[in-house]
């Protein structure tokens, strides 16, 4: 496991340098290489929308521009998915200024438990659910529960201890608890 | 695919355990651990299948616009956007010009009248000077 690991960030170190020589073929390589870990962070935090594709573009650009200070601390991967939380939680800072919304708990909890209520399919009641939570809990949610980085990784990844991580998702359980209770007891009854 | 689902279900394992640690350290009770783990396992079992990716594109039009960011391509770019502040201030001078003869000869063809007699005094003044 840990040759394995040490084998994929070696190559990504020569794809690196390669790109700071000006080979453009092997950054080609590093996107496509991360595309889909970077697509299902950005995508499960924004949904799918345009924005999405632009921020993912955004996250590869910045990465580009800075690959000469890429100074190797962590692998390329933790490094791409922490852009990619920043920016994506700048477009949902962006959002909130244009909808003047603010997040109010207990206003959430009930306008999800009626529109739950309507909506049959689990996965887009989870994801309705993941969207209400404040976006710190989210960003926990997303990667420790659904995209399965360790603690140690989500902590690194946004800069956190790993108590927090583990506060925190504690608390977005409780909330999606809530949010989904009905749900859950319907699928347990299957 | 398979390395990350392999992955994903070990990390599963290990959040249980680690979220059970957590919560008896929080005293919470056995029944209020047991609904979390049934939360995880309904999000789990729901959004396991769930794969995400950018449009198929995503790629071509990121290195476009890498390629058009190029060192290379600013100077092109500071180039033409050289040229184009050139000749937007030639176009401003040649109409500043224009309305500056105009407000002071009052039209043009009395300019293009005395711009001839100018040069007819100057053919003038040289044949005398020729003279000389």
């Amino acid at each position: 496991m840990t040759n394995t690991k040490n084998l994929e960030r070696d190559y990504d170190k020569e794809l690196i340098q390669r790109t700071v020589s000006g080979d453009l073929r092997a950054f080609t390589e590093l996107v496509r290489k991360y595309e889909k870990p970077v697509a299902a962070t950005v995508i499960s935090m924004l949904g799918y929308c345009s924005e999405a594709d632009d921020v993912g573009q955004e996250v590869f650009i910045s990465f580009y521009k800075n690959i000469e200070k890429f100074r190797y601390e962590s692998g390329v991967k933790t490094y791409l998915i922490r852009i990619a939380i920043n920016l994506s939680l700048n477009e949902l800072k962006r959002r909130k200024r244009l909808n003047f919304r603010f997040t109010d708990y207990k206003n959430v909890s009930n306008e999800v438990a009626n529109d739950t209520q309507n909506i049959s399919d689990n996965q887009e009641v989870i994801q309705l659910a993941i969207n209400k939570l404040d976006k710190k809990m989210k960003a926990v949610v997303i990667l420790r529960l659904i995209e399965g980085y360790s603690t140690k990784e989500t902590a690194e990844i946004l800069e956190i201890p790993e108590g927090t991580v583990l506060s925190r998702l504690a608390r977005a359980q409780e909330i999606l608890r809530e949010f989904l209770k009905e749900k859950i007891r319907n699928y347990e009854k299957r | 695919m398979k390395k990350d689902k392999t992955k994903k279900i070990n990390q599963t394992e290990e959040l249980n355990q680690e979220m059970w640690t957590y919560s008896l350290s929080k005293n919470k009770s056995i029944e209020e651990i047991k609904e979390m783990e049934k939360t995880r396992h309904f999000i789990w079992e729901n959004l396991k299948d769930l794969e995400y990716s950018f449009n198929p594109f995503f790629v071509e039009i990121l290195m476009n616009k890498i390629t058009k960011s190029s060192p290379l391509h600013d100077i092109s770019f500071d180039l033409s956007f050289l040229l184009r502040r050139v000749m937007i201030f030639a176009l401003f001078t040649l109409v500043f010009l224009l309305s500056y003869l105009y407000t002071t000869y009052g039209s043009l063809s009395e300019l293009l009248v005395i711009n001839t007699e100018l040069l007819n005094d100057t053919k003038l003044i040289s044949s005398i000077l020729n003279e000389f």
